[in-house]
């Protein structure tokens, strides 16, 4: 009878139930700056560089890298990676980037669409949407990501 | 690195005491913190899970300060001008703070001499020689130097000005001339104003990036996302002609005449200076147009005479044009013309009533006023007859009056005048047997 009653407190805690699959995915984020200069030849020159001395004007990278260090495999088509546009920050237009993603916007942080569907009222008129109204991006990452494996997404801000 | 601590102690400072900093027009203060948060959720085996992150970076210190100035061109010295007399002539420079953080100003002032100022007009050969040199600040806005103001000193050189400039603001400075009473039309004076970002009064001599001012050291800081850092971002824009020079504040010297300001060094300059001009230009003009024994005709300069030049001699006909020339920067109201016929030698007007198949008005007179030649043309209204014509300044139609008693013409308007208008008084007269 202890033995039974053992069993179906362990039962009720979970101890024996079957392994649930965990994927321990390490997500990072990065911000780098947009180095922009002319070179000998004229031509205006950009490269990433730490951000270290940030003033306004300047323009931002930010990197989300997502990597899977578990034993599972994370599903296809469920990745979905969430980033509000940082405060005193505005969008630059197309510089959301993500392979084998599909990129949405969002001009309050909760309803997303492409960026040709998004309109927003100026006017009392619906108008299209633009690159510096928007709050936040969403990447939806397609494939499968396999333990081992890793991906990225990213876009540029300027500071305001 | 004492005063770049409290550099960031003072941007710092607004956060710690939880009290909101000055608004920035355009800009983010230095010491915001900006987040950026990112959230990711997968499933594995069906089962959801989520992930999330964030990274974080402090706003640095930008510093830029931008000097201009209002005057479009050389502002009009006058002989006679002084501080004395309460309406010394003054040119105008504006120091704007865009930097994203509140910042003390000290401020050179570099006498350039007959130096070309850029967008300015070319410049003469002579030099004003400058009197009685006051540095002032605007503080009552009335543009004046009355007494109102926050004199700052009466030599070129440097001056810490008062107080903090905040955010966006803004102030006018100004330097101050007298003129001598005698000093001739067209000499010129240049000066530069030179801005620095300062700290307590004193010069930043470096910002973490490496930038100096002049003779500063520069020091690369060792970076930190986190913590508050200078960055001078003053980019030079200005003339091509040497005349928005640097200073050496740390030297305590300009940058060397023709050695225009730089990118990156904490400061920003410009230029602008004076042109001495004469108020307006006043010059009478005479030609015999015919007289009554050659019967010899004056048509106008440049056109040939019919027969040989007419002489003053009784019952010849003079015609007189009394130029006016506004060729100061200033406009002028109410001008009046008074003006006596020499009595006794002429009549006042054509009292021979002679056919005006015989005088014939030139189409104009070239009048020299000063050092340039004014053309005035004449209306066709002008006649030999016994009235003065009068051409104001805005060039309405002619008015034509009689002589008063004397004769003579009492308070001819010309109206108002501004720079570059030109009006005139045209009359003629008979020359007289004897008194």
């Amino acid at each position: 009878m202890r033995l039974l009653i053992t069993v179906i407190v362990l039962m009720s805690v979970g101890l024996l139930l079957p392994q649930v699959a965990q994927a321990e995915v390490k997500l990072t984020n990065s911000i780098e700056k947009v180095q922009t200069w002319v070179d000998e030849q004229g031509s205006v020159q950009r490269k990433l560089v730490p951000a270290e001395k940030v003033v306004p004007g300047d323009e931002l990278q930010y990197t989300v890298r997502f990597l899977n260090n578990g034993d599972q495999v994370v599903d296809a088509g469920t990745i979905v990676i969430t980033d509000k546009i940082p405060q005193h920050t505005r969008y630059v237009d197309g510089s959301a980037r993500g392979t084998g993603s599909q990129v949405r916007f969002s001009l309050d942080g909760e309803h997303f669409a492409q960026a040709q569907e998004l309109t927003q009222l100026t006017d009392g008129q619906q108008v299209p949407a633009q690159a510096k109204d928007y709050a936040a991006i969403r990447w939806h990452f397609s494939p499968s990501l396999a333990p081992g494996e890793s991906g990225q997404v990213s876009f540029k801000v300027r500071l305001l | 690195m004492q005063y770049l601590r409290m550099i960031g102690a003072i941007c710092c400072a607004y956060i710690a005491l939880g009290v909101a900093p000055p608004a920035y027009a355009e800009g983010t203060n230095c010491g915001d913190v900006v987040t950026n948060a990112v959230t990711m959720s997968y499933t594995v085996n069906s089962v959801t899970q989520t992930a999330n992150t964030s990274v974080d970076f402090t706003v640095d210190r930008k510093l830029v300060l931008a000097v201009g100035t209002p005057n479009a061109d050389w502002v009009a010295a006058l002989p006679g001008q002084t501080q004395a007399g309460g309406n010394a002539s003054s040119i105008q420079f504006t120091i704007t703070n865009s930097s994203n953080s509140s910042v003390d100003v000290v401020i050179g002032v570099i006498d350039q001499g007959l130096q070309q100022v850029d967008g300015f007009t070319a410049i003469g050969a002579t030099p004003i020689t400058p009197a009685g040199l006051t540095i002032w600040e605007d503080t009552n806005g009335d543009g004046v130097l009355d007494g109102g103001e926050n004199t700052l000193g009466t030599a070129v050189g440097e001056y810490a000005l008062t107080g903090t400039f905040a955010e966006d603001e803004s102030r006018t400075i100004s330097i101050s001339i007298d003129v001598a009473a005698a000093a001739a039309a067209d000499l010129y004076h240049a000066f530069t104003l030179v801005a620095a970002a300062a700290n307590a009064g004193v010069v930043i001599g470096n910002d973490d990036s490496g930038n100096i001012s002049p003779s500063g050291t520069a020091t690369n800081n060792a970076n930190d996302k986190d913590a508050v850092e200078v960055v001078f971002a003053d980019e030079f824009t200005g003339s091509v002609l040497g005349d928005d020079e640097g200073y050496d504040f740390l030297a305590g010297a300009p940058g060397g005449t023709g050695t225009n300001d730089a990118d990156y060094d904490g400061q920003a300059s410009n230029a602008s200076g004076f042109r001495t001009r004469v108020a307006l230009g006043i010059a009478k003009f005479v030609e015999v147009l015919w007289d009554p024994v050659t019967g010899n005709r004056y048509d106008g300069a440049g056109v040939p005479v019919v027969g040989a030049n007419p002489k003053a001699i009784p019952g010849a006909i003079l015609l007189y044009v009394i130029g006016v020339s506004a060729d100061s920067g200033l406009d002028a109201t109410a001008v009046n013309i008074d003006d006596d016929v020499p009595d006794g030698l002429v009549d006042a007007g054509n009292t021979t009533a002679e056919p005006a198949a015989n005088i014939n008005m030139p189409a104009s007179v070239d009048i020299t006023i000063g050092a340039s030649t004014e053309t005035f043309t004449l209306d066709a209204g002008v006649l030999a007859d016994s009235n003065y014509h009068v051409q104001d300044c805005a060039g309405s139609a002619l008015a034509s009056s009689g002589f008063d008693a004397g004769p003579e013409i009492d308070d001819a308007s010309l109206g108002a005048c501004d720079d570059g208008d030109t009006g005139y008084v045209a009359y003629v007269v008979t020359v007289i047997d004897s008194p």
